[in-house]
């Protein structure tokens, strides 16, 4: 794998390439700096929403033949709408490069905003928010998440609340759409079998043009210190088994912080394991699954543009309370916090980390996604830095940072617990349904 | 347009070795990565239970739980040390292993896996955790409407004592009476060379990854009489739907919820049928292609009722579900229902267009590329090819087999939908 190339066209829009030419395959990601973060109350949803919407189509490229063009190539395409930004992105064979790049281009500009497009996706998103609603653990984060957050926009949920998903109107998300969707706030990572400078010819060729637009809105509304612990509950049916969560504020991705902070998460449940629950040597599992207190457990920290969170996590096992659950957790957390982590324990989590760096590489469509989520809540260079920022880690930052952020009077502890009792489900026949 | 993925994965970069103990082994050389992707997949899923749905997913669970050298906790810390991954995926035909790990741990990596894979102890204590685990998984998807509607449609779909009929979370008294002895029973019966295809791709010469191998799992012999792959015939029952079945319409009220999730369907053929590439089209072109094919486009781009709604066909050894399935407001349960039934008439009366057709054989020739990029995905590749014995030149054939699949049996095989005689599970808030 040769090294990056970095670029910033006199439009501002940011461009990181890589060649790698280990499979015939590459990848194209357009970031854009918008997500639930640019919201206010009224319009929730709003970046989420018109993602769905670049889906609609354009002049050029009408709505069904976006789908058709990228599949008869032989790729894959998708989005994702974050708190921080909206990514879209396309993997395929080698040599189609071109035609993902003028799409992305198209989209930018000119993507179609029909009212009846956006009132048949209206219900389409809710129907996604209540596939959401479903989960006590997923409405469990998002109380947790409006807790926490005072002032600062993280506290809105990305799918978006309810009553805006169903009052936003066709000019709303067209005026949300024009404000964020220019090149000074965008990011384009391409990666795979091609060569740079040709690639890097074939962007400027369609992106050089566009005009670099308005200035984009600034977020305001830093979050006030937080001076004492805060506590949800969310009691409802159609939970099995109580859910615990914690949030502690925690340092933005560009914090000097960030590399402690993340081999503190990989101490409390393995190195990069968020959506795969805990290593079973790490602490948490130890202290809450090894010990039958729940069925998993987890931590995360997302590299976040403003101060985030750092998440801990757990499903009571049936018949364990939350507090059990609650207070095995804080235990771990003031055992980081009371003492330096054994540099056996540090070795072991920097060797996971090393070899999630090697793993990363395997497949240009998830590097090219670490890239660039590192480069939209930093720097274009952060993930590449991000190994030796690491390994440069002693225990006594660790020990430091634990202490600074896992600190009780920076908390918010969320409970979910199964209203009446656990709820149990009823069968019957289907009478209504022909 | 055609593209032609071919070439990314050759039989001649396939390096297969059969041990005299039947063990089959399948490598490729990916230099330079400094990584192996490993993919052990054994003939120990759900359909061996025997009647006890749960059984083999214990089993599966407690691998990694103790084997006779190691407590759970030390192979825990020896895995974490290398910073490997060893997922255990139970499944319904076969148990999965997989993970990756360095190409400087090779050797160990190898050791901890054959480990876990052909000695584990079933130590008590670690059973009875195991236990509370899986019974507080199996509540909480019993709470969960997508599994509540798929648990109901298996039962109305198969028939009592077929193996897709089962819950696939398995059953509360099974895990709780599971004891060590059956356990280590199951696995003694089931986890055999015989039964055992190793798959490893990454940076590591073929002729070492086999004496590697070889000298780690040469000796696996495992005392006693295994099951023959077909020996569970009652479990195996007839391919059909549940003749003689008057209900096939369910609904599972689980109060709390927003959302109501249907599965609707029938039952697919196996993956070795000669209509199995119609069937595969047919499914694509209803179901999946594009924004989730001609029932996405209706269900979820015209209508606007859904945010997931799309059609699969599960393929096995065994037939498994051909289901539509689609999560909606329970208010918009009947449309829906409707709206799926009529693309699938249509679609039966119809066939493809020329255009969904060449859409959906170029899509899948050409997205071999992407599905072979990583070492995870040719490994995943290389165990299908395996087990349903496709040989090892089926990638570079495969594109030939998508072009040679008709219109004609492609409409054939959308007419076997079931749009009549189909079993229809919901799950949802309480009315």
């Amino acid at each position: 794998m040769n090294a990056p190339r970095f670029k910033q066209l006199d439009n501002g829009l940011r461009i990181v390439l890589l060649e790698s030419h280990a499979a015939p395959v590459v990848t194209f990601w357009i970031w854009y700096g918008v997500g639930s973060r640019n919201e206010r109350p009224g319009i929730t949803g709003a970046s989420h929403w018109v993602e769905h919407m670049l889906f609609k189509g354009t002049p050029d490229h009408p709505r069904g033949m976006l789908s058709r063009a990228v599949e008869r190539l032989g790729g894959r395409w998708n989005a994702f709408t974050s708190k921080d930004y909206t990514a879209y992105h396309e993997v395929l064979p080698a040599g189609h490069l071109p035609f993902v790049i003028g799409l992305e281009a198209d989209r930018m500009q000119h993507t179609l905003f029909e009212p009846s497009e956006v009132s048949s996706e209206r219900t389409v998103i809710i129907a996604e928010r209540e596939g959401l609603e479903n989960s006590p653990a997923a409405s469990l984060y998002e109380e947790v998440d409006a807790a926490a957050f005072k002032v600062h926009p993280y506290r809105h949920p990305v799918i978006g609340w309810k009553a805006d998903l169903r009052a936003m109107t066709r000019d709303d998300l067209y005026g949300h759409y024009r404000a964020y969707y220019q090149p000074a706030n965008a990011l384009l990572v391409a990666v795979g079998a091609f060569q740079a400078e040709e690639v890097l010819a074939q962007i400027q060729r369609v992106f050089d043009e566009i005009p670099a637009g308005p200035p984009i809105p600034t977020v305001r509304g830093a979050e006030p210190p937080q001076e004492g612990e805060r506590r949800v509950l969310l009691q409802r049916p159609g939970g099995a088994t109580p859910y615990v969560q914690m949030a502690f504020h925690a340092p933005a991705a560009s914090d000097s912080d960030l590399p402690a902070l993340l081999l503190l998460d990989g101490i409390l449940s393995g190195f990069g394991r968020s959506a795969a629950g805990a290593a079973r040597s790490s602490r948490l599992y130890r202290a809450l699954v090894d010990r039958g207190l729940a069925a998993d457990a987890g931590s995360a920290v997302y590299p976040m543009k403003d101060p985030g969170v750092v998440r801990i996590w757990a499903t009571a096992r049936s018949g364990v309370g939350a507090s059990a659950v609650e207070e095995a957790m804080l235990d771990v957390l003031d055992a980081v916090r009371g003492a330096e982590v054994p540099l056996d324990e540090l070795a072991r989590v920097k060797r996971q980390a090393r070899a999630q760096f090697v793993y990363a590489r395997d497949g240009v469509h998830g590097y090219a996604g670490a890239i660039g989520a590192y480069a939209m809540v930093d720097h274009p260079e952060a993930f590449f830095t991000l190994p030796s920022r690491i390994e440069a880690i002693g225990p006594s930052e660790v020990q430091r940072v634990a202490g600074a952020v896992l600190d009780g009077r920076r908390r918010t502890v969320g409970w979910y617990l199964p209203a009446e009792g656990v709820a149990t489900a009823r069968t019957g026949a289907a009478a209504s349904v022909a | 347009m055609s593209t032609a993925a071919v070439g990314v994965l050759r039989a001649e970069q396939i390096h297969r070795a059969l041990l005299p103990t039947g063990l089959r082994i399948l490598t490729v050389d990916r230099p330079g990565s400094g990584m192996v992707a490993l993919h052990l997949l054994v003939s120990a899923g759900s359909r061996f239970d025997d009647g006890r749905p749960g059984l083999a997913q214990f089993v599966a669970d407690m691998l990694q739980r103790g084997t006779r050298r190691a407590s759970a906790q030390a192979l825990a810390e020896r895995l974490d040390a290398m910073g490997a991954t060893l997922a255990v995926l139970p499944g319904l035909e076969a148990v999965t292993l997989a993970g990756r790990g360095l190409t400087e741990d090779f050797t160990d990596y190898l050791q901890l896996a054959a480990e876990v894979l052909t000695a584990p102890a079933f130590p008590p204590e670690e059973v009875a955790k195991v236990r509370g685990e899986l019974l507080t998984e199996l509540r909480v998807l019993e709470m969960d409407t997508r599994y509540a509607a798929e648990r109901a449609f298996r039962r109305l779909a198969f028939p009592p004592g077929h193996a897709h009929a089962q819950p696939p979370g398995g059953e509360t008294a099974v895990i709780e009476s599971a004891e060590s002895a059956g356990l280590a029973a199951f696995h003694q019966r089931r986890y055999r060379p015989s039964e055992t295809i190793l798959i490893l791709v990454g940076d590591v010469r073929p002729q070492s990854a086999l004496d590697h191998l070889e000298a780690t799992l040469g000796g696996w012999a495992p005392d006693g009489e295994g099951d023959g792959a077909e020996t569970s015939g009652a479990a195996l029952g007839p391919a059909g739907g549940a003749p003689g079945r008057d209900l096939r319409r369910e609904t599972i009220a689980i109060p709390g919820k927003s959302q109501a999730d249907l599965v609707l369907g029938g039952v697919a053929v196996s993956r070795n049928d000669p209509d199995y590439y119609a069937l595969m089209l047919a499914t694509l072109i209803l179901g999946r292609q594009g924004m989730m094919g001609r029932v996405g486009q209706r269900v979820r781009e015209e209508l606007g009722l859904a945010y997931y709604s799309y059609v699969e066909a599960r393929a096995g050894l065994l037939a498994g579900p051909w289901w539509a399935r689609a999560g909606v407001n329970p208010a918009n349960v009947d449309r829906t229902v409707e709206a799926i039934l009529e693309e699938a008439v249509r679609f039966g009366r119809e066939g493809p267009t020329a255009s969904e057709l060449d859409d959906a054989r170029d899509f899948l020739v050409g997205s071999l590329a992407v599905r072979l990029e990583t070492h995870a995905g040719q490994a995943a590749a290389l165990a299908e090819m395996e087990f349903f014995a496709l040989g090892l030149d089926y990638l570079e054939r495969y594109p030939a087999i998508i072009r040679a699949v008709s219109a004609d049996a492609i409409q054939a095989a959308a007419r076997q939908f079931p749009t009549l005689d189909y079993a229809l599970a919901v799950a949802g808030p309480p009315p």
